[in-house]
This record gives structure tokens, sequence and C-alpha cells, in this order.
């Protein structure tokens, strides 16, 4: 695609990590929910995330909204690092630590070696030499290891700082039962988000709240009234409002519609498509169904135990899905056509049998222009091949 | 596909049920009727609250304590379900019906290990002189049974005619009351026949056990004082194991049916899943597990309540995939309730829409899905995501109606752009369309306008019909 070279995207993740450690000593356990994972999204379009449940695409969405604070790699928003994990410089600091004192220990061994077979003089200056060498090693360690440091420090002040930029990035939740609590009144909920970023007057709460809710076709008597007054498919309106009250640019929803009944599913989809047409946000969308994510979505991004094994836009992946995992996941797509149902033939996906990454590890490819997949350079030219 | 000309295993007719509640009756079911034949799969489609569930629950009784069944009935085995007390539904619940829930892990016990649960059933009714008994005297209590319904037929009767205003109203009640007494004679002779049979039954049944126990021992005295007495130890232990299980169904032997079966649902492992915790599994496993629980028992018809609704697509598909299969080896009936359209295409024969407590629209998948005819069954179409086409959505407007208060005429009028004046009015009968074709609409009736459905169905049935040169079913 041509656009991504003279556009700027909106959001940049590059390289991020999500590990989840729990217990000690040997009991200790190292979940890697999102392992090296990196995309970009542009400005006013769709992108849609798919994969199945346990692959780690809801853990990506709340690292980038801040709910979780990255373990490694870093998260650009508006050209601004919002979220940095350091535990790649710290492996690197480690790493340092240990093979400058083994370089040094060789050195020792080499110069005791070396000192047996000589005179006093001799051995004085060689000593020396030695000395410098070592002192040498030492400060290009330090250097380093400062110079991480630093970096480290940058990172942490980028976790901490709450800055007006995360008021433009919102979360859409996927039950909309349980995302909104019951003791709160639809304008009390809404009104949250812009309470905390500093409105206090009432009349333009009540102004802007009764915006919001015609926005996403609610009545703005509505305000009054408890979220178990309404219906599913009114309750995630509720959710989108909140989303919307500070008018943010770019919104994740994770798995809006998957608690939603079908009709209901087509209203949210509809809301959402015209929210993204009148007011040009732009969507991450998570989702597990494949029809609705190529249905909205502008470009898929399908996860695969914390990987991002394929990316594409929509109507490339349907016509082109090279990585096994990604036509696993389209033959599984159940379809209103009986006489093509009663023929389908499912692919079942067994990442042992299909890879072989022994001596050979896996990266992300472009392919195509725009369509990045997953593969190691045996592979890539086995899925040139089956390019159309 | 032509309709199955089988024979019919459960029919549902004129099914009406209420739930009692504060602010009033909510008639959750309104007149469903349907049959079931053998070896085909019905799926019911409608969206939350239109009392799919509830017709399911209803064939399997377990209502809710406040729910109630108005009328109608539920033929299956020449019984009327409606009627069968709750004592007698043990046998037919399970046994012949069995269901599977939406969510497995709310319906596994979490503090009980797999094998426990799959074995607990066949334990519990594991009495085989129990059901001998019962077998025995299944013919007398049969007739107990018919003798009770006429008393209870005639009991109602005598009601209905206190409460009205017939000018003979003393001549018939005294009329009634004799033949109330008749009745109760007859019942009181059943009864005294039936509890005859069950005594004759329990003594016969136990003297074909000291037979059976006389022959076993006998044989293995000859076993034991055979040539070779220590080579014959396995087999004396073979016969006693046979022993027992002609008196009950042991541990033994239920382990063994609870591994076959946990094979059968494609569990792998199934000696070392047997002692583990449903924790332990995945949900598609999960899943599995209910069904085998569903199997052990063998039942002819299988109520599966939104089973995949919980799942993701790979798994969703595993899921189908093993009860279509369950459903070609064992020759079930399956009974599909879902909202999910897509889902149904793949499992179902029949469909039927629901609607508010009403079938709207019956008829072969094909049918449904090539030539639907309700406005209901349209939307539900168009509001599917397509993966060909990016037209906007055809969302329904508004929401179902309240169940307290049922509307008159069409109940999907009020959301239905076809409406038309008498759909406020009057409620449309099943209009037959084919053999195995009915909707409810008045878009059918002769004098009707012309109404074609929308154009984003009839492009999409196009395209799936016309990409495979089937152009003869438009």
């Amino acid at each position: 695609m041509n656009r991504r070279e003279n556009e700027k995207p909106i959001l940049e993740v590059k390289n991020l990590k999500q590990y989840f450690v729990s217990g000690h000593g040997k009991n200790k356990l190292v979940v890697k929910a999102v392992d090296d994972v990196s995309f970009n999204i542009y400005k006013g379009e769709v992108f849609g995330l798919v994969g199945e449940s346990g692959c780690g695409k809801t853990t990506t969405g709340r690292t980038i909204i801040k709910l979780y604070n990255p373990t490694d790699g870093e998260i650009y928003f508006l050209g601004e690092r919002i979220g940095a994990g350091f535990k790649g410089l710290k492996d690197a600091i480690k790493h340092m630590r240990k093979s400058t004192r083994t370089q040094i220990n060789d050195l020792k061994l080499e110069l005791k070696n070396k000192l047996l077979n000589m005179s006093e003089e001799d051995g004085k200056l060689l000593k020396q030499e030695y000395n410098t060498k070592i002192d040498e090693l030492i400060k290009k360690k330090e250097q380093f290891i400062l110079e991480q440091k630093e970096e480290i420090a940058n990172r942490k002040e980028v976790v901490e700082q709450d800055s007006d930029l995360m008021r433009k990035m919102q979360m859409i939740f996927q039950d909309p039962i349980e995302s909104l609590d019951p003791r709160m009144t639809v304008k009390e909920i809404i009104a949250e988000g812009l309470r905390i970023a500093g409105t206090r007057n009432d009349s333009e709460i009540t102004k802007r709240v009764n915006e919001v809710l015609e926005t996403v076709g609610l009545l703005p008597e509505h305000a009054s009234r408890y979220p178990h007054e309404f219906s599913g498919g009114q309750r995630q309106r509720i959710g989108i409002a909140r989303a919307l009250v500070v008018s943010p640019e770019f919104m994740i929803a994770d798995e809006p519609v998957s608690a939603l009944d079908v009709s209901i599913q087509a209203q949210v989809i509809n809301l959402l498509n015209d929210l993204r047409q009148e007011m040009g946000i732009t969507i991450m969308f998570i989702a597990h169904d494949l029809s609705v994510i190529k249905y909205f979505s502008d470009r898929i991004g399908v996860m695969y135990y914390g990987n991002l094994v394929e990316l594409a836009t929509s109507d490339e992946l349907f016509l082109n899905p090279l990585h096994p995992y990604t036509r696993s996941l389209l033959s599984a797509v159940p379809l209103p056509d009986p006489r093509y149902e009663k023929t389908r033939k499912r692919i079942v996906y067994r990442p042992k049998e299909v890879h072989n990454y022994a001596n050979n590890p896996p990266k992300l490819h472009e392919i195509k222009p725009g369509h990045f997949v997953l593969a190691n350079d045996e592979e890539i030219e086995k899925y040139k091949k089956t390019l159309k | 596909m032509m309709p199955k000309t089988n024979e019919t295993i459960l029919t549902v007719d004129k099914l009406t049920v209420s739930f009692k509640t504060t602010q009033g009756m909510v008639r959750a079911v309104r007149g469903v009727s349907f049959e079931l034949h053998r070896g085909e799969t019905l799926a019911i489609v409608g969206e939350s609250g239109s009392g799919k569930s509830v017709s399911s629950r209803t064939i399997m009784g377990i209502l809710a304590g406040n729910g109630v069944i108005d009328s109608g009935s539920i033929i299956y085995g020449g019984q009327d379900l409606t009627k069968v007390d709750e004592e007698h539904y043990h046998e037919l619940r399970g046994n012949k019906i069995g269901m599977i829930f939406q969510d497995p892990m709310s319906s596994l016990n979490p503090i009980m290990r797999i094998g426990r649960q799959i074995t607990e059933g066949m334990l519990l009714n594991g009495d085989h002189f129990k059901t001998r008994v019962k077998d025995y005297a299944n013919e007398s209590k049969n007739d107990l049974y018919s003798a009770l319904d006429i008393q209870d037929n005639i009991e109602r009767e005598i009601k209905v005619v206190k409460d009205s205003e017939d000018a003979d109203k003393v001549e018939k009640l005294s009329q009634l009351a004799k033949d109330l007494l008749d009745a109760k004679t007859v019942v009181k002779q059943k009864k005294a026949a039936y509890h005859l049979k069950v005594k004759e039954g329990k003594v016969k049944v136990k003297n074909d056990w000291l037979a059976e126990k006389e022959r076993v021992y006998a044989e293995i005295k000859a076993l034991q004082e055979g040539p070779d007495p220590k080579a014959a130890k396995s087999q004396i232990a073979d016969l006693k194991e046979k022993l027992i299980r002609y008196k009950k169904v042991t541990k033994k032997e239920a382990y063994e049916r609870a591994i076959k079966i946990m094979k059968e649902v494609g569990i792998s492992e199934p000696e070392k899943r047997y002692t583990q915790y449903p924790f332990q599994f995945s949900g598609g496993m999960r899943q599995r597990i209910v069904i085998a629980i569903a199997l052990t028992a063998s039942p002819e018809i299988l109520i599966c309540d939104e089973p995949t609704t919980a799942l993701d697509v790979t798994i969703q598909a595993q899921i189908l995939e093993l009860i279509n299969e369950l459903k070609r080896l064992r020759n079930l009936s399956v009974i599909f309730i879902t909202h999910d359209l897509g889902v149904v295409a793949n499992m179902a024969d029949n469909i039927a829409v629901m609607y508010a407590g009403k079938i709207v629209e019956i008829g072969s998948s094909e049918e449904i899905f090539y030539s639907p005819r309700h406005p209901y069954t349209w939307a539900l179409l168009s509001s599917m995501p397509d993966l060909d086409s990016k037209d906007r959505l055809r969302a329904i407007p508004g929401t179902p109606p309240n169940m307290l208060f049922p509307p008159a005429g069409d109940a999907f009028a009020e959301r239905n752009e076809f409406a038309m004046k008498i759909d406020f009015e009057k409620e449309p009968p099943m209009f037959k369309i084919s053999d195995t074709h009915y909707a409810a609409t008045w878009l059918l009736h002769p004098n009707a306008p012309k109404v074609e459905m929308p154009k984003l169905i009839k492009d999409r049935i196009d395209r799936m019909v016309g990409a495979k040169g089937l152009e003869e079913h438009r």
C-alpha cells in the first residue's frame, strides 16, 4: 500500500511483549500472552484483530490503552511514546555484565600463565598493560549500563506520566452488562470521563451527555435511568456513548458484539460504521467472528498464541490467506448457505506438523506490499508460489 | 432436499406456556406446533426471549417453578408429556431425551471428577432388579394410568358444569357423579391389580436371580474341582463379575462404558482425563464431556440449547461436526436451538423460526435460506454480515414486544416495514407454501399486495444459488 509512505500512523506498536508472571521459585510460571507483536494503525481506518480465545488479542488491546504496563516494546500514539517496557534493556544490562566478567576473568588467567615464566621487571610491565585493558572493559561496561539505565528511566517516566493524550484513546468492552456500574445512572456513567477530564459545570455536562446519547441512538430522557432498565443492545450503546463523550480520535472495541443477538449485532455494527464515517474515528476492532471482522475492517491482523501470524487488507486476506492458521480459521466460518455448508471441508491447524522452525526461526515478512506473514525463508518461497 | 418420510418421534401441538410473575402472566410460548422425525435435526431459531428455550425446556420437563403449561400437548411414544408427573418423568429425562446446555462450565460440577460425573447416571439407574420388576408390571401400570386419566377428566368436567348456567345442570351433575363413582371403582381395581403384579414381579425376579446364582456357582465349583484349579482362577473372577453385573451396573462396567463414550466424543487419553476435574479442561473439551454425559443413557432425542454460543469459531466448528457425526452413528433426532443462522445451515434438515412465542416460518433448510417468505426471516438474514459484500446491514428496528401484554395481530408488525393494516388487527394464520414450508404472514394472502424480499437478501441468494448453477430453485 502506498499510503504507508506518505502518512504517519496514528498508533504504532513496536515489538510489544506482555508477560504475566505467577508463582516463585520452581513454581514460577511465565505466560507469554503477547510475544513480539508490531503493527501500525492509520487515521480513519478500522483495524481488525482476530484469533481464537486465549491468543492474546484482548491483552494487546488492554496493553495499548495502558490497562497493563508492557513487559517490553514501545507504543507510540499520535507520534508520542505512551507506553514502553524495559525488560529487554534490563536483559541487555545483565548480558553485558556477564560477558564483561568472563572477558576479565579470561584476561586474568592469561596474565597469570604468562607471569609464570617471566622476570619480575617484565612482569610489572605486563601487569600494567593488562590492567589498562581490564579498566577499558569496565569503563565500556559502565558506559553501556549508564546509557541503558537512562533509557529505562525514560521509559519509566512514560509509564508514570498521565497525559492528556490518553483521553483521545477510549475503549468499548465486551460485556455490556458487566462493564456498566449498576448503581450509577446512565448520565453518571457517561459523564464520569468528562468530570475526570476537568469539566465541572453541570449544565455543560448535561448538554454534552445528551449530545452523545443522541449520537448513539438513545434519547435524552434515558440519562436518568439505570443500566438494568435497558436491553443488551441499548447497554452496548451506553458503553459506546461513554467512550465518545470525551471526543476520542481512536477507539479500541474489544468484542463489542460477541455477547449480542444477531439482529442487535447489526444495529451496533451500523452505529460504529456511522461513527467512523461521520466523525472519522479510527477503530481497533477485536473479535473472533470472522464474518463480522471481514465486513467491518479495512485491515486485519491474525493472532495465534501471542504472535501476529498474518496481516493484510481484509480483501487480500480473504483472497490470499497464506499462513496455515489463517486458512484453518477461514475454513471454520459458517455461512447461511446450506448447499455450501454440506460440502464445506474444515482445515485443521497443527503447528508441529506444518512448521519446522528448529534451525530456521520465523520472522514477519512483507510478501506483497501491505501483506505480512510470519514465516521462515523456506516457507516464504512456498507462499510466493501460491500468491494469486 | 425432500422431506423425510420416516416415522414421527415427537409431536408438539399448540403448546402454550406462561410464567407467573408479580406483574402478571408472561406469555412465553403461544401455540407452538411442530413434528420431529427420527434421525433428523430440527433447528429452532430466534432472538433471545422468543420462547425457543422455554419450548425445549417444556419438552424436557424442567420448566422453572413459576412456569405453567396452559394448553397443548407433547406426544412422545404414545404418551402426553404435559401430563406425566415428576416421579415418572425420571424414566424419560436423560434416558429418552437428553439435553446439552449453553455454558459447559456451569453445567458441570466443579468439585467432582469428570469420570464420576459421567458414570453417576449409569450407577444410579444401574439396579437391574428394579428395572426388571418395572418391565414386568408395565402393562398393568399403563392400565392404571388410563383409568386415572378417565377419573381426572370426569372431575374436570364436573367443575366446568358446576360453573356453567345450563338449564339441565342438576341432571348432568348427577350423571357425572355416577360416572365418577364407576371410574373410582375401576381405579381401585386397577391399583390392586398393579400392586399384585409388582409383588409377583418381585418374586419372579428373585427366583430368576437365585436360579442364575445357582447355575454360576455350579459352574465355578466345576472349575475349582477341575484338572487345573489355578489356571481357572481368572475364569472364576470373570464369572463372578458377570454374576454381579446380572444384578446391577458395577463400577468397573460403568468405567468401561465411560471410557468408550469419551473416545466416541473425541477426547484423547480418556483414562487420564477420567480422573481430572472440569477446570483442567478447555471450553471445547468441557462441552464434549457434557455431550458424553448426555449420551451415556443412549437417548433417542438430543436437545442442544445454544451449545456453541460460548465457544469461538474453530471450537464451534469441531463441536458441530461432533454432533453431526453422533447423530449419524446413533440415528439421533436433534432439536438444535440457536440465534445464529450461520450455524444452522450446516446442521439442520428443518428450520423453525420463532418470534414472540410463535413459530412464524417453518420449512426445510433450503426453503428457509433460499426462498424465505416471512419478513422476520428476511430481517434475520439481512442483519447478518456477509463475507462478499460491504452493503449496509439492515438491522431490525426496535425491540421484541413485551410478552406481559402480547400485541393483538402479528407480533412482528411494529418492527416490520412491510406491515399492513390487518397486521395490527388480526393474527395471520399459517399459510402453506409447499408440503414442508409454512409461514405466518398476511403477505401470503391472495389479496395481499405483491411484496418482494429485500434486495440485499435477493442478491445474496442469487450469488449463493447462482454460483453453483442451480437457477431452477428460484
